[in-house]
């Protein structure tokens, strides 16, 4: 672990050379990690889960896994590939934990969980109307990616918000990029036929 | 190339994921085919509205909390770190929670009986064991102190037979 004086050497240091330090044990390592890649780790759950309550204990799930199993990442691949597979494993599980639950829901008759997008933080603005169009725009687009399968939305969710190449998209869904590809015309497809209102809106077509 | 392929071209042309070759037919195609480059249009612009979707931030202290449950740094808060220094933190709290209950019950009881003695048709015979032990009535059928328990003896007091 370095020193206290050499403390900024973490910020320049690329992620890669950076989890190499945590899985030999190094901690401020593992800190600087976590500060880098919270935002994009938990943006990317909340938009593929679309529930903000349980974002955030997955994201420090992934977070956790990664401290974990820091020793297995293989120096070749990139940093936020792997981590966002690690992260998708874990919504995926959790997907499939709330389906089983779902259904015991459907079987004692009781009522449905709360809607995932009422929780919606948004960044201040200072016109009260622009809020509000804002979130409604912002709910009406969660709810168009929900509707989407979900390979579909992990990947459009990468292109989109995170920018990765159809490559390292195929390294976390564990396809060939060629399936990436038509995951992500049809997701388009679907996307552009939700999300009409505002095309038409702004195109003037 | 056909309208169909070129339609399925347009998002990997749009993400810049075509060769050049490929890359080339499709802007060919575009400069004369009005239909598919309304389609590159629509598709550009729902690709522009899909950046509309808000970002959230992670609350204050996220990598703390990481850090907790790894177990890098300890549990802060005088409370947290005693109940665990005590070893009661394998005290299932539904235990913890019924003696505490217990002894809120007990000390109501004993509290209420003090107030019950002051009241005139109050017979001290009634109740002869005194403080602690006294309080255990409260587990009674009829609970000193209780609504029931002071409409009953209201009523032997009314009728002449102070028990
Ligand atoms: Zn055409």
């Amino acid at each position: 672990m370095p020193d206290t004086a050499n403390r900024d050497w973490g910020n320049q240091t690329p992620s890669e050379e950076l989890v190499a330090r945590v899985a030999e044990g190094d901690d401020y390592a593992f800190q600087i990690l976590v500060n880098r890649h919270q935002t994009s780790v938990l943006n990317l759950i909340y938009r593929f889960m679309g529930d903000r309550s349980k974002s955030e204990d997955l994201a420090q799930e992934t977070f956790l896994q990664a401290w974990r199993a820091a020793k297995s990442f293989q120096h070749k691949s990139k940093f936020t590939t792997w981590l966002y597979r690690i992260c998708v494993n874990l919504c995926l599980n959790e997907i499939k934990s709330a389906r089983r639950k779902k259904w015991l829901q459907f079987f004692q008759n009781a009522p449905g969980s709360r809607h995932p997008e009422a929780e919606t933080q948004l960044d201040e603005s200072p016109n009260p109307e622009d809020l509000l169009l804002a979130r409604e725009r912002s709910q009406q687009i969660a709810n168009a990616l929900q509707t989407l399968p979900e390979n579909q939305r992990i990947a459009l969710i990468l292109k989109r918000y995170d920018g990765l190449s159809y490559e390292e998209i195929s390294r976390v869904l564990g396809c060939s990029a060629s399936a990436v590809e038509s995951l992500l015309v049809r997701a388009k497809r679907t996307l552009q036929k939700k999300l009409e209102i505002f095309l038409k809106k702004s195109a003037g077509f | 190339m056909k309208c169909q392929t070129i339609e399925k071209k347009l998002s990997a042309y749009q993400d810049g994921e075509l060769s050049v070759l490929e890359k080339e037919q499709v802007e060919r195609h575009l400069a004369g085919c009005h239909s598919c480059l309304e389609q590159h249009v629509r598709l550009k612009q729902t690709w522009h509205i899909l950046g509309d979707l808000t970002e959230i931030r992670p609350t204050p202290g996220f990598y703390k909390r990481v850090s907790h449950k790894i177990g890098l740094t300890p549990e802060k808060g005088l409370l947290g770190s005693c109940w665990r220094n005590w070893g009661w933190g394998a005290l299932p709290s539904p235990v913890f929670a019924s003696v505490i209950l217990a002894i809120g019950m007990l000390c109501g009881a004993y509290i209420g009986n003090s107030f019950i003695k002051t009241q005139p048709f109050h017979n001290v015979a009634a109740y002869p064991e005194e403080g602690f032990l006294s309080s255990l009535k409260v587990f009674d059928p009829v609970p000193p102190g209780s609504l029931a328990d002071n409409y009953e003896r209201l009523l032997s007091y009314n009728e002449g037979h102070i028990r």
